[in-house]
C-alpha cells in the first residue's frame, strides 16, 4: 500500500461515493492523488447526472410541501446520501430553508455524501452558527477528510467561526488532507497569530509533526516565518522536537527554505538544535543535510562538520 | 485487452479518466467501471424506494399532486 497520506485520503474519499471499503479499491494505490481526485470527481459527475430527470422533478415536487415536510421525508425515506444528492437540485434559499429544520447529526450525515461542489450556494446561506454546529459534529467523529472537503468553500465569516471553534489537532488533521490546498495559506491567515506557537505545541504534544510540516509547505512565506518563530519562541524542546521529525521524515527542502524568513535570534536557535542533532546523523545523512542547507541559500554560514566544511553557525 | 478496458470505463464516465490510470492492469480497470456501475444501479433502485416511501409518508390529499409531477 502507499503511504502517501494525501493518496490514502482519496482512495477513502472515491471508496465512500462508490459505497465500497476502501479496501476494495486497495489496487489505486499505486496511483498519484490528483488522479484519483480526478476520477472521483468524474465518477461524482456521473451519478449526479445519472438521476438529473427525476431529481430535478422531486425539487420541483418538494415546493408543494413546507420546509419541516421536506426536512421529515429527507430524514425518513430518503436518508443522508440521496438527501445530499437531492439537495444539489433544490433552490438555493429554499435548500437552506431545509436544512435550518435538520438535526445536525443527520446534517452532518449529509456532509459526508455531499459534493460541495454542488453546494456552494446553500453553504453560503448557512448562519456561521450552523456551520459551526455541523463542524463541531464531524470533529466528534474524526470527520476530517469531510472537513477538508468543505474548508475551501467556506466564506470567511464561517471559516473564522469554525477554526476558533476547532482545536488544534483537529486543525492540523484538517489541513493535511484539505481538498484545496491553495487556499491554506488564506485559511491560516484568519488563525489569530497568538494560535500558531500552541498549534507548534499541539504538533510536538500529539505526534503530528508530518501534519504542521506539510502545512509548513503550503504556506506563503510569511506565515511559515510566523509558525517558525512561533516554535522557536517556545524551548529547545519543542525545536528539537521538530528538526527530529525534519530528519525522520527528510523534509528539510521544507524547513530550511523557511527558516530564512525567520528571526535571525529564532534562526539562531534552530542552529543549535541542528548542530545538537548532527551528531546522531549519519554521514549521508550529514552529505544530504549539507546538499538542502547550500540549495536553501545559506552556503555561506551553515556549514555542517563532518561533510568538508567547518561547524554551524548562522 | 487494457485498452478496451479503459475504453469501457471512459464510456461509463461520459469523458476521458485520468491518464494516470493507465498504470492499472486491465482486470483492474475493469473492476473499477463495475464498481461505478454498481453505484449507479444502487443509487437508482435506491432513490426509487426513497420516492415511495416519501409518498407513503405525506398526507393523502398531496400524493396525487407530487406523483403527477414525478411521473
Amino acid at each position: 500500500m502507499n503511504n502517501d497520506p494525501q493518496v490514502r485520503a482519496e482512495v477513502l474519499k472515491l471508496a465512500r461515493l462508490l459505497g465500497r471499503n476502501a479496501d476494495e479499491l486497495a489496487y489505486l494505490h499505486r496511483l498519484r492523488a490528483d488522479d484519483i481526485r480526478r476520477l472521483r470527481e468524474q465518477a461524482t459527475d456521473v451519478l449526479f447526472e445519472a438521476e438529473r430527470r427525476r431529481m430535478q422533478r422531486l425539487a420541483l415536487a418538494s415546493r408543494l410541501l413546507t420546509p419541516a415536510l421536506v426536512a421529515m421525508v429527507a430524514q425518513r425515506a430518503f436518508g443522508p446520501l440521496l438527501a445530499a444528492r437531492v439537495a444539489g437540485y433544490l433552490d438555493t434559499s429554499r435548500a437552506a430553508e431545509v436544512a435550518r429544520r435538520l438535526p445536525v447529526s443527520f446534517r452532518a450525515d449529509m456532509a459526508v455524501e455531499m459534493d460541495p461542489r454542488r453546494v456552494i450556494g446553500l453553504v453560503s446561506q448557512l448562519p456561521a452558527e450552523g456551520i459551526v454546529g455541523v463542524a463541531r459534529e464531524l470533529r466528534r467523529r474524526d470527520e476530517f477528510v469531510t472537513m477538508g472537503r468543505f474548508a475551501g468553500h467556506l466564506a470567511d465569516d464561517a471559516l473564522r467561526a469554525v477554526l476558533a471553534d476547532l482545536d488544534d489537532e483537529a486543525l492540523l488533521r484538517v489541513a493535511f488532507v484539505i481538498e484545496d490546498r491553495d487556499r491554506l495559506d488564506h485559511i491560516f491567515g484568519l488563525v489569530p497569530v497568538a494560535r500558531l506557537a500552541s498549534l507548534m505545541r499541539t504538533a510536538m504534544d500529539a505526534r503530528l509533526w508530518s501534519e504542521a510540516l506539510d502545512l509548513l509547505g503550503c504556506l506563503g512565506e510569511p506565515l511559515r516565518a510566523e509558525l517558525l518563530n512561533a516554535a522557536a519562541d517556545q524551548g529547545d524542546d519543542l525545536l528539537s522536537s521538530m528538526v527530529g521529525a525534519v530528519c525522520d521524515h527528510n523534509l528539510w527542502g521544507v524547513l530550511l527554505p523557511a527558516a530564512r524568513a525567520m528571526r535571525e535570534e529564532s534562526r539562531a536557535r534552530l542552529a543549535e538544535r541542528l548542530a545538537a542533532m548532527l551528531p546522531q546523523l549519519t554521514a549521508t545523512q550529514r552529505e544530504g543535510l549539507a546538499l538542502e542547507v547550500q540549495s536553501a541559500g545559506f552556503a555561506a554560514g551553515w556549514a555542517i562538520p563532518g561533510a568538508g566544511h567547518g561547524g554551524l553557525d548562522p | 485487452m487494457q485498452h478496451d478496458a479503459l475504453q469501457k470505463l471512459e464510456e461509463q464516465l461520459g469523458v476521458r479518466p485520468p491518464e494516470g490510470l493507465a498504470a492499472l492492469n486491465e482486470s483492474e480497470v475493469r473492476a473499477l467501471a463495475e464498481v461505478i456501475r454498481e453505484a449507479l444501479d444502487q443509487q437508482s433502485a435506491a432513490l426509487t424506494t426513497a420516492i415511495e416511501g416519501a409518498l407513503a409518508r405525506l398526507p393523502r390529499p398531496l400524493r396525487g399532486p407530487i406523483r403527477g409531477i414525478l411521473r
